[in-house]
């Protein structure tokens, strides 16, 4: 089956290789442009709130963690979306759980953004800060990959990893440090 | 699997994040928590006002006056409603006023002769004259009050000492003013919230705010206090 597939893919890569890099590219310029808004912007300190929790601290520390948790289903469901003998609704709970957590990430996002900013005084909140970059960086890169069909086969495991690892490190920087120093509660 | 739906995933995250985003700018009314996050940013990222400041500061013993002097004042209104200290050094000068439960502002400007005109965030001004060694004035807050003032040139520890923490993930300003005798009346700014501020270790400027260690330093009139 390689020795077959390979040849095909030859044409297919080159392509691709063009689209491959604009996508990287406007990837690459929507996580700088958010990094820039974020350190540009005036910490306005407050941001609108969603009921139900104890602080809007918490808020953000449990859509994180939702988050989060629909990105492991996104990792089991993704290692088996090329698997023959998968269900077939396996490629519908990965998109729906995809959404379902990047939506959840949006209200995080905005008061990281508009209220907090872009910080750089500890090791944790750099790497956050840049974390939050990346992130959304690599969501609009895969988005507009899924966007072309016939891209070669690595390129989405790559776009798909990079994204579920920036979520999971964004969730140990945020969510786990707030449950570990300010407790554990909603 | 369609190739639209990506692209309709990505504009439905577009779409709520700039819905969101004009909420927040439509909830505040201009809101007074931004002056206190706001000189942070500025001071990090741009270099330019800290280095024009230190440019003017060292130019100004050449210019204006044979020295730069540098004083500390530090006095009460008169109704003792609140303490502040004047920290001036040359012909510029910043200024810390508080209540030590809510009430606070920072102001920063120009010493000119024996005229002190300060300015802070949302009309916030402080203006004085210097008659000897002490300074009388009225100073007026972001919120509307006014109050005459007196303050009398001080020696260490007076001043103004101002940390930077971060207090569960919301960005902390605190600010003292210090009187001759030690007393440390402040307020911290955790977000938009104002509390009394802990008091700090005089001789190492350490404190710890709901356990989160900081150091408090000492504000030099030429300093940016207040935010663009």
């Amino acid at each position: 089956m390689t020795s077959t597939a390979t040849k095909p893919a030859e044409p297919a890569r080159d392509h691709f290789r063009f689209p491959l890099l604009v996508f990287v590219l406007v990837g690459c310029l929507v996580g700088l442009a958010l990094g820039v808004f974020a350190a540009q912007h005036k910490p306005s300190g407050y941001a609108l709130d969603i009921g139900g929790f104890s602080s809007p601290l918490y808020v953000k520390a449990w859509l994180t963690t939702f988050a989060a948790v629909l990105a492991v289903v996104q990792l089991l469901t993704a290692g088996r979306l090329y698997d023959a003998g998968a269900p077939t609704w396996t490629g519908t709970v990965h998109r729906w759980s995809g959404r379902v957590a990047v939506l959840l990430t949006v209200p995080v996002v905005v008061h990281c953004t508009y209220a907090l900013g872009f910080w750089t005084y500890e090791p944790r909140v750099l790497v956050h800060s840049l974390l939050g970059c990346v992130f959304y960086g690599a969501f609009v890169t895969k988005m507009l990959i899924l966007s072309r069909r016939g891209q070669p086969r690595w390129v989405l495991p790559v776009a798909g990893g990079v994204l579920f690892a920036a979520l999971i490190a964004l969730w140990l920087t945020s969510s786990l440090w707030v449950f570990t120093t300010t407790g554990f509660h909603f | 699997m369609s190739s639209r739906t990506p692209l309709i995933t990505l504009g439905a995250v577009v779409v709520l994040t700039a819905l969101l985003l004009v909420v927040n700018a439509l909830i505040g009314p201009p809101p007074p928590p931004a002056r206190s996050g706001a000189p942070v940013p500025a001071a990090a990222n741009a270099p330019s006002p800290s280095a024009s400041a230190t440019a003017s500061a060292s130019a100004a013993p050449t210019t204006s006056t044979p020295a730069a002097v540098q004083a500390v004042y530090a006095g009460v209104t008169s109704g003792k409603e609140a303490t502040l200290a004047i920290a001036v050094n040359g012909d510029k000068a910043a200024a810390y006023l508080c209540d030590g439960q809510s009430l606070e502002a920072w102001y920063q400007g120009t010493v000119t002769g024996d005229q002190v005109a300060l300015a802070g965030a949302n009309g916030a001004v402080l203006t004085g004259s210097i008659s000897g060694s002490a300074l009388f004035g009225t100073v007026s807050t972001p919120t509307g009050q006014s109050f005459p003032f007196s303050a009398a040139q001080a020696a260490p520890p007076a001043g103004v000492y101002q940390a930077r923490v971060t207090l569960n993930g919301l960005a902390t300003r605190i600010g003292w003013a210090v009187l001759p005798d030690g007393t440390e009346v402040g307020v911290a700014k955790v977000g938009d919230q104002e509390r009394p501020a802990p008091t700090f270790d005089a001789a190492t400027g350490s404190f710890t705010l709901d356990g989160t260690p900081g150091t408090a330093e000492q504000v030099n009139g030429s300093d940016t206090v207040v935010g663009g």
